[in-house]
């Protein structure tokens, strides 16, 4: 990054390799949309070069990197006209149901085409799971899961103290654990409710 | 909006056990989390539980850019860069504006590959650029020229012609296609294209009068059927310029075309005297460099002491170079003056570099009368230390340390100044004031103040972006 910051070129397209698909990745799932995660991508190399002559020696890149990303999310996300709340609530899944998820995960590779379609919906289960949770928590998670980062790290992200990345994590979890606890025990799919927030 | 920031209870079971998981835990907290899993199977299962969960969150797709991405990425960020340093130089008043420029000069000669070359990633045909290639390439030599009327004058009076052909062979840029131009351009290294670049930036600080002047001259040049001869004794013209002071320049450009024809032919004549030819000039810079060799402490302790200290850092073939420029304020003078010897050189010196010198020349500087030798001596001495610069062989202080310099140190008046000097003239006076030490005139409104590295460098921040911590 000192290389970036002094304006070489060459350093800043290698940073931009090696953590595009990190942000892509942990903000694909904060906002939801692939085609919005890539703007909010590109927005947030473009303010990483703005602002390059901010950066001090010693500060750790990834940390600055994702408080950057967590402003520019947070923006787009309050600036969406109509915010859409999901609520999942366990029900019965039909035809899908009644098969835990561990089973799944199981399934043997002579079985290729159930198992797809069984990955395809564990996917989207997880992918609602986590859509479920609070914007904030929702970035808790994803900095922990994909970035391995420190409660101290997220803390220094998302202008918390590590305490509070300790309960917001936690009640994230609790949440998740909800949501896909019954799809583990009995197979019973979350239902997804839209409505105006 | 979560609370997440409120005064926290004391931790619930669930956040212990998800610490734990984290490795989160104190050593006690540990310990007693591992107490409870052992004696509790509920506890255990709620563990589990939150573990299974976590490992779940690995199903979710995996969002890979493709090279197409990363390439949008470089060409958008490359876009918006071009597009701030035009804002600045749109908005910034004339003296910001240029300090601005001098910044970004300085920066761009610092950085081969610096950070607005990735601009040229961009698909944006720049057309005004392509059609301005082969002025901006050889802007400073048009600049000095002004006029076609003036090489004609050169070329009539038998000055600068038939000294070879112009740098890179005879085929002329001027003839070239917009699409040999831009092809041209896309074959360029970065460090070519932020040469450029620079270039162009420069030209557009120009007033729009003087941009309309330096591309009607060029193109009278390009349409004239002389042109190859003309560009030639432009290139050489300017050669011989840069070797002159910065003030003899100026002085040049501001005389009338047959003045300064005049004056051309007159420091033709007499400038330095006779020219040394490639032997005497090579005896000469060995005999300056074994003097500064033998006397480098006596030179040494003619300086300031924190100058002295930054000397003594460099290697010994860096430290002869900067002391030979730092003597060549005095040769230039001893030149012009009244002949006498320059400080530390003795008659011993002056013989020592006869013998040296072929017999012809010596025997036209023992013809003079000592103080005159002395004059002639410090002229050529001065002479070589310029050309030295000129062909880029005494760069030795690295730019980065310049553009530092220049950027902290210098006054305002002095940046502007230098800022007025083509580009190779502008690093050379830096280089020299840099050297010298010279202090700002209102230096004793800086005391007090730390040295340039210990000050926080004023820079400019995008607020949406945190500072980032150290150590964090």
């Amino acid at each position: 990054m000192l290389d970036v910051r002094d304006g070489s070129a060459a350093a800043f397209e290698e940073l931009v390799s090696r953590y595009q698909g990190r942000l892509l990745m942990v903000l694909r799932h904060l906002v939801g949309s692939r085609e919005q995660a890539e703007d909010l991508t590109q927005e947030v190399f473009l303010r990483v070069y703005r602002a390059r002559q901010s950066y001090q020696p010693g500060a750790k890149f990834s940390t600055w990197l994702f408080t950057i990303a967590n402003h520019v999310a947070a923006n787009a996300l309050r600036s969406r006209s109509r915010c859409h709340e999901v609520t999942l609530q366990p029900r019965d899944s039909g035809a899908m149901g009644g098969r835990p998820l561990d089973k799944m995960l199981q399934a043997s590779s002579g079985q290729m085409p159930a198992r797809q379609l069984d990955k395809a919906e564990t996917r989207e289960i997880v992918q609602m799971a986590l859509e479920s949770l609070g914007e904030r928590q929702r970035m808790a998670v994803l900095l922990s899961k994909f970035e391995g980062m420190s409660y101290a790290e997220i803390g220094a992200v998302m202008e918390l103290t590590p305490q509070a990345v300790k309960s917001l994590l936690s009640r994230a979890r609790e949440s998740l654990r909800e949501v896909l606890q019954p799809y583990f025990d009995d197979g019973v799919r979350p239902t997804r409710e839209l409505h105006d927030e | 909006m979560m609370n997440d920031d409120s005064p926290h209870p004391p931790a619930s079971l669930d956040e212990q056990l998800v610490a734990y998981l984290d490795g989160e835990l104190d050593a006690e907290s540990r310990r007693h989390v591992e107490e409870l899993l052992t004696s509790d199977s509920e506890v255990r299962r709620r563990l589990q539980e939150l573990e299974r969960t976590w490992n779940v969150l690995d199903n979710l797709d995996v969002a890979s850019p493709g090279n197409q991405f990363t390439q949008t990425t470089l060409e958008m960020v490359a876009l918006a860069a071009h597009q701030d340093v035009r804002q600045s130089l749109a908005a910034a008043p004339r003296r910001r504006r240029r300090r601005w420029l001098a910044a970004g000069l300085c920066l761009l000669a610092a950085l081969a590959g610096g950070f607005f070359t990735v601009v040229w990633l961009t698909p944006d045909p720049n057309r005004q650029l392509v059609e301005d290639l082969p002025l901006l390439e050889n802007l400073d030599e048009y600049r000095q020229v002004d006029d076609i009327e003036f090489l004609r004058l050169l070329r009539n009076a038998g000055l600068f012609v038939g000294r070879g052909e112009l740098p890179g062979g005879p085929a002329s840029p001027a003839v070239e296609t917009p699409l040999q131009r831009q092809q041209h351009i896309e074959s360029m290294s970065l460090g070519e294209k932020s040469q450029l670049l620079r270039l162009e930036e420069r030209f557009l600080a120009l007033d729009q009068g003087q941009q309309r002047q330096l591309r009607q001259l060029h193109q009278a040049i390009q349409d004239a059927h002389d042109a190859l001869q003309l560009r030639q004794i432009m290139h050489h013209y300017y050669e011989w310029l840069k070797t002159l002071p910065l003030y003899t320049r100026t002085e040049l450009g501001g005389l009338d075309l047959a003045d300064r024809l005049e004056s051309v032919k007159k420091r033709l004549k007499d400038d330095h005297g006779p020219r040394l030819g490639d032997r005497d000039s090579e005896a000469l810079w060995k005999w300056m460099n074994r003097f500064v060799l033998l006397h480098e402490r006596q030179l040494l302790e003619k300086l300031p002491e924190s100058r002295r200290r930054e000397l003594a850092k460099w290697p010994l073939q860096t430290r002869q170079p900067m002391l030979l420029t730092l003597l060549d304020g005095g040769w230039r003078r001893q030149a012009a003056g009244p002949g006498k010897a320059p400080a530390l050189m003795t008659d011993e010196d002056l013989a020592s570099l006869r013998g040296e010198l072929s017999a012809e020349t010596r025997l036209d500087l023992e013809s003079l009368p000592k103080t005159k030798q002395w004059q002639q001596v410090a002229a050529w001495m001065h002479y070589a230390v310029r050309q030295q610069h000129v062909h880029g062989n005494s760069s030795f202080v690295d730019d980065e340390r310049l553009a530092d310099f220049f950027e902290k140190e210098l006054p305002d008046e002095e940046r502007d100044r230098l800022l007025s000097l083509p580009g190779d003239e502008m690093q050379r006076e830096l280089q020299r004031l840099y050297l010298k030490g010279i202090k700002p005139p209102d230096a004793s409104s800086r005391r007090g103040r730390p040295p340039a590295g210990e000050r926080p460098a004023k820079k400019k921040t995008d607020k949406s972006a945190p500072p980032a911590k150290p150590g964090s």
